[in-house]
């Protein structure tokens, strides 16, 4: 029982909703860089929000199913074909033993999530199926899915043959796009910044670096000048920061932050914006930042939550 | 009392996003504050609500992450504020104390020779030097299992190596600037190299994977300082 990896994708890994609780031993979190379409992809399957998919970023990712599988393939930025058959992203669908399933990069996003009903069945390692490619830990072996790995899953029963076609429709989605602006509370060094450094982070063109990845995205644009120095004490953060670096550029910390930081954080992305940020596309996207406040931020979180809350209650 | 009063009015905390508080005690590495974000950190784990995540400690800092769809910020303000004013006295040598053996010098400390001629010491006198304090665990970060420890005698204190190592083993005891440390895990890395421990700094089989933990203090034994160090 088992769906063979023929071509890898591109940091295609195991991830679950990540191992909490380290981080004050300095062990990164961790989990899906979209958690929505993490989420959505195990709901539409019949699994818990925690079971492990196998997430991968814009590069073919080509499967052969040993067995007769119910899966969903959730996210931005690929197109799905299943034994030469097209299917949309965002539905449950059926592959039968021996048919093959192709994700390839086409329009605007970066990541995918592939769920399989029962979850991939891998070691649970101090608490969670994540890979954390930094640390070599949990996943397969601690690392990315190569070409010949089999990644073991359950047959799906008959009665759950029929969630295939179960769907979410764009408008229930997370609104991505490619130049996105998002939503943004001030930071704890907010306060750092004098207003006219918020006023040019507001107003500023941040183009998604070539140079990001599971850790940061980095943004170019504008430089950023924080009244008091660079640094503060190392402390604690968490993705959404924005960091402000040495020479004024902007780092927004992503699902593979580390615990501690040292950097100002001039803002924290509002949290129903991360996996929007996540789906943009490194060297095109231009991000900018508007203020919100927590009181919207919750209520867009809420939202989202709604949304996962109603698909998985059509399923029970 | 005095004192205790003007302790907590310098207490800030600042919303971190939506789903974090940073409650900040000061602005300085200084061993007594941090007890204070250690003693803090354990009252709140020992007093948790739902929808507590973790406590990530700084030096001066402690983050406390938390659900937003189970429990409210303001909520979390309200138990942290509440916890304040009855943390107890925190003494300086409340955390475990860890002794790690090393082995000092040879291959397993390559950078001894040079860092001793660096200070006109001996090798045999940098060791001396650096397993006679006792050093405190201020924070635990930049890689897993990896502590920040204060404590180090200033005389050691070594710039980076110009070019850093591509790798560096697991349990090599460095020095940097004017800290040292125990790589848990095989990294890069351009400390200077003085010695390795064998006890796992990081070990995700175990029951408890980290051999440190926040708060705790620590001394190197010298298993052995290697000829021709």
């Amino acid at each position: 029982m088992a769906l063979e990896i023929l071509e890898p994708g591109w940091l295609a890994s195991l991830q679950d909703l990540g191992r909490p609780a380290y981080g004050r031993f300095g062990l990164t979190t961790g989990g899906s860089m979209d958690a929505f379409a993490h989420r959505a992809a195990n709901a539409m399957v019949n699994n818990p929000p925690e079971a492990a998919l196998v997430e991968s970023g814009p590069a073919r990712l080509a499967l052969l199913a040993h067995c007769d599988l119910l899966m969903a393939a959730c996210g931005a930025g690929f197109r799905l074909w299943v034994q030469g058959r097209s299917i949309p992203l965002w539905m449950a669908f059926l592959v039968r033993r021996g048919e093959w399933l192709l994700l390839e990069p086409h329009g605007t996003g970066t990541w995918v999530s592939l769920a399989v009903y029962g979850g991939v069945d891998v070691a649970v390692v101090m608490g969670s199926r994540t890979t954390n490619l930094a640390a070599h830990l949990g996943g397969l072996n601690g690392r990315a899915l190569q070409k010949g790995d089999r990644l073991l899953c359950r047959e799906v029963p008959q009665p759950l043959r029929a969630l295939a076609g179960v769907s979410l429709p764009p408008h229930q989605r997370p609104a991505y796009e490619l130049n996105p602006t998002l939503p943004v509370l001030p930071g704890p060094q907010s306060q750092c910044f004098d207003a006219q450094a918020w006023q040019t982070f507001l107003s500023g063109e941040y183009l998604l670096s070539p140079s990001s990845d599971r850790t940061g995205y980095r943004l170019e644009g504008p430089a950023l000048t924080a009244s008091a120095g660079a640094d503060v004490l190392s402390e604690g953060m968490l993705p959404g920061c924005i960091q402000v670096t040495g020479s004024g550029q902007l780092v927004v910390m992503m699902a593979d932050c580390p615990p501690t930081g040292g950097y100002n954080k001039i803002a924290v992305l509002s949290p129903a914006g991360l996996p929007i940020l996540a789906q943009c596309v490194p060297g095109l996207s231009l991000v900018r930042f508007v203020k919100t406040s927590p009181a919207e931020a919750l209520a867009n979180l809420r939202a989202q939550a709604a949304v996962l809350d109603k698909l998985r209650k059509r399923l029970e | 009392m005095i004192d205790c009063m003007e302790k907590s009015s310098l207490v800030d905390i600042h919303p971190m996003g939506l789903s974090g508080l940073l409650v900040t005690l000061g602005k300085t590495i200084d061993p007594a504050l941090n007890q204070r974000v250690h003693a803090l950190d354990q009252a709140l784990c020992d007093s948790a609500p739902p929808g507590w995540i973790e406590n990530i400690p700084g030096y001066a800092t402690l983050l406390v992450r938390f659900d937003p769809l189970l429990v409210e910020s303001a909520c979390v303000e309200t138990w942290v504020r509440e916890t304040m004013p009855s943390l107890p006295a925190y003494p300086i040598d409340a955390g475990r104390l860890v002794e790690v053996p090393v082995v000092y010098g040879g291959d397993a400390g390559p950078d001894l020779p040079d860092l001793a001629r660096r200070h006109s010491l001996t090798a045999q006198q940098v060791v001396e030097l650096h397993t006679a304090p006792l050093y405190h665990v201020y924070m635990m970060g930049f890689m897993p299992g990896f502590a920040y420890l204060g404590g180090l005698n200033l005389a050691l204190a070594t710039p980076r190596l110009e070019k850093p190592r591509i790798r560096v083993p697991a349990g090599s005891v460095g020095i940097a600037g004017a800290q040292t440390g125990v790589y848990p895990i095989e990294s890069p890395g351009g400390w200077n190299l003085i010695g390795r421990t064998t006890l796992p700094f990081f070990d995700p089989s175990a029951a408890e994977p980290f051999l440190l933990r926040p708060g705790d203090r620590v001394r190197f034994i010298a298993a052995e300082v290697l000829d021709g160090a």
